[in-house]
């Protein structure tokens, strides 16, 4: 005790908080307390049958499990995004993005996978 | 705190259609201590250290382009002015050895190019100074990695006007010894140079810095043109909010690849520079943001109030976004990588003077502009020292990147291919300024330096 610095001050009849720099999630992950590996998946396109099927079938084949799903039009594009947990992933990163460019091509979509870190970078202060 | 939908679809088309990327990552590496009294031994000294440092560079950057799905365009290497480095070896053939040695390197670890073979000159000139001057035109011709730079004036000294005198020839010897004039391109001088920015062709690792730093140049001129093409009716304050707001977000992706790639690579993160730096691809235009403010093509009169809000709403943005903005931060209006800016001089619409005004209120300056190969070299310093004198007097960096294109006449255009795009000759004023620029010696330093 006495060692840590002490980032909580009193600002009239508030209590604030400072959250040092180092403990922001999405510049020291490895400070995480799960151990998931969380990366969204986003597809852009024009709406059509399968495009659910399709990815979440590939991604069931792979280990990667669904943990959120979200979908909307928006400028006239359909788009869908997924935040998939990698932890338990069979193959790399690299083999499930070739995947994904794969099925986008078949379907006439784009598909990206990008690790979660950079929408809480970008998105939340 | 979950992220929506449209946060994503924002993100992700930023990358897919608008040509967000981190534009270079430059990994800084300190040479004072690979000094040798033999020049063998210091000629190993600086490959091996170079070598064992930067190894891992491309491999984790190319890990992090998978993993956040952004493209990291180029990977570089920065180091300690070479004239510092060699105040014992100097001589001319030494300069080139050195020079064959930091490319071999560079290609050895695969960056496309190695900076910092240069010299601070801004208050005189040491003899190892003016020898690495003189071979410049072997080394930029002789090899193909290695960028040059000088800098020969701040805020503080004033400009040394000497240095920039030995410019004119070296320059026009440079182009035509290299093919297409291509030396040049690979040289900037500069004012008040940033220690650590990470764009080549001025990137160096400064005498201030720690022995490695790896720091990170992020770009975005097409998500920038899309949110303004979004906002056509919105004022200038709020258009200056639409910006920041972007520049916010494209920082923040810069920072946090930034800092995992330093971290990865075992060395410690040194800045983020923001700077809109287009390329020649469809969209990756600083010109066409301009253009999208409501200007018919850049160069026209306005053009200096759209980059001067540009400029200010960029740093804004990139200053409140993190806390290691460093760099030249802010717009880069190069010529000849800029399909806007190359379509506006073949028109007519944008002219020498009005891109040396808008340098006023820009970061760089007269950055890859071709002049025809018949320019007097004392032109040359000319144009040199009127752009450098902005940065001495207005407390800016400024620098010149400057093509004198061997038998090419006004309305030629010199074709690089690639990054560096195409160059389309510019006509220079045809009065002379040689006996003015032959008085010599040094700009006194401003009466703003005063400050102690």
């Amino acid at each position: 005790m006495g060692m840590r610095p002490n980032l909580s001050y009193s600002l009239g009849s508030r209590n604030v908080f400072i959250q040092p720099a180092c403990a922001l999630p999405a510049m020291n992950p490895e400070l995480k307390k799960e151990k998931k590996e969380l990366l969204f998946i986003s597809v852009i396109g024009i709406d059509k049958k399968g495009i659910v099927a399709n990815v979440s079938m590939f991604l069931y084949k792979n280990d990667i499990n669904i943990e959120d799903i979200a979908q909307k039009i928006m400028k006239g594009h359909f788009v869908m995004t997924m935040l998939v947990d990698m932890s338990g992933c069979s193959c790399s990163l690299d083999a499930v993005r070739q995947g994904l460019d794969a099925i986008g091509k078949d379907m006439g979509l784009k598909i990206q996978i990008q690790h979660e870190n950079i929408f809480k970078m970008m998105h939340r202060v | 705190m979950s992220i929506t939908v449209e946060e994503v679809f924002e993100t992700a088309t930023m990358v897919m259609n608008q040509n967000l990327d981190i534009r270079t990552t430059t990994l800084g590496i300190n040479l004072k201590d690979c000094v040798d009294s033999s020049f063998s031994t210091f000629r190993k000294n600086v490959y091996v250290k170079i070598v064992r440092n930067a190894k891992t560079l491309v491999r984790e950057a190319e890990k992090l382009e998978k993993k956040y799905g952004i493209p990291i365009v180029n990977k570089r290497i920065s180091v300690t002015p070479i004239s510092l480095v060699m105040e014992s070896h100097c001589s001319r053939q030494k300069f080139l050895q050195i020079a064959v040695t930091l490319d071999k390197a560079a290609h050895d670890v695969g960056v496309d190019f190695i900076g910092g073979f240069g010299a601070m000159v801004q208050k005189g000139m040491t003899r190892s100074d003016r020898v690495l001057i003189e071979s410049l035109p072997d080394v930029l011709s002789r090899t193909n990695r290695v960028c040059s730079f000088l800098n020969a004036g701040s805020n503080t000294v004033g400009l040394n006007l000497d240095a920039v005198n030995l410019l004119g020839p070296i320059l026009i010897e440079t182009a035509r010894k290299s093919r297409n004039a291509i030396g040049c391109a690979k040289f900037v001088v500069f004012v008040n140079a940033p220690e650590d920015s990470p764009f080549m062709a001025g990137a160096f690792h400064g005498v201030g810095e720690p022995d490695l730093s790896l720091n990170i140049g992020i770009s975005g001129p097409g998500v920038v043109r899309s949110v303004v093409e979004e906002n056509k009716d919105c004022d200038l304050t709020a258009l200056s909010e639409v910006v920041k707001r972007t520049v916010f977000k494209i920082t923040r992706a810069g920072e946090l690849i930034g800092r995992e790639l330093a971290r990865n690579i075992d060395a410690p993160f040194g800045i983020v520079d923001i700077s809109l730096a287009p390329t020649t691809a469809q969209g990756d235009s600083v010109g066409r943001i301009i253009e999208a403010f409501g200007i018919e093509r850049v160069g026209a009169h306005g053009s200096t109030l759209a980059v001067a809000l540009l400029m200010d709403a960029v740093k804004k943005g990139g200053a409140m976004a993190s806390g290691n903005v460093g760099g030249l931060s802010g717009t880069f209006i190069p010529v000849s990588e800029d399909i806007a800016m190359i379509e506006a001089v073949k028109l007519g619409a944008l002219s020498l003077d009005k891109l040396e005004a808008l340098t006023a209120v820009c970061s760089v300056g007269l950055d890859m502009i071709a002049v025809p190969g018949d320019t007097p070299p004392e032109t040359i310093c000319a144009i040199i020292a009127d752009e450098l004198a902005i940065g001495v007097i207005n407390n800016k960096t400024t620098g010149v990147r400057i093509l004198p294109a061997p038998g090419k006449k006004v309305g030629d255009v010199l074709s690089f291919g690639g990054l560096l795009g195409e160059a389309p000759v510019m006509a220079v004023n045809p009065y002379s300024a040689k006996l003015f620029l032959g008085r010599g010696g040094r700009l006194p330093a401003p009466v703003t330096s005063m400050r102690n």
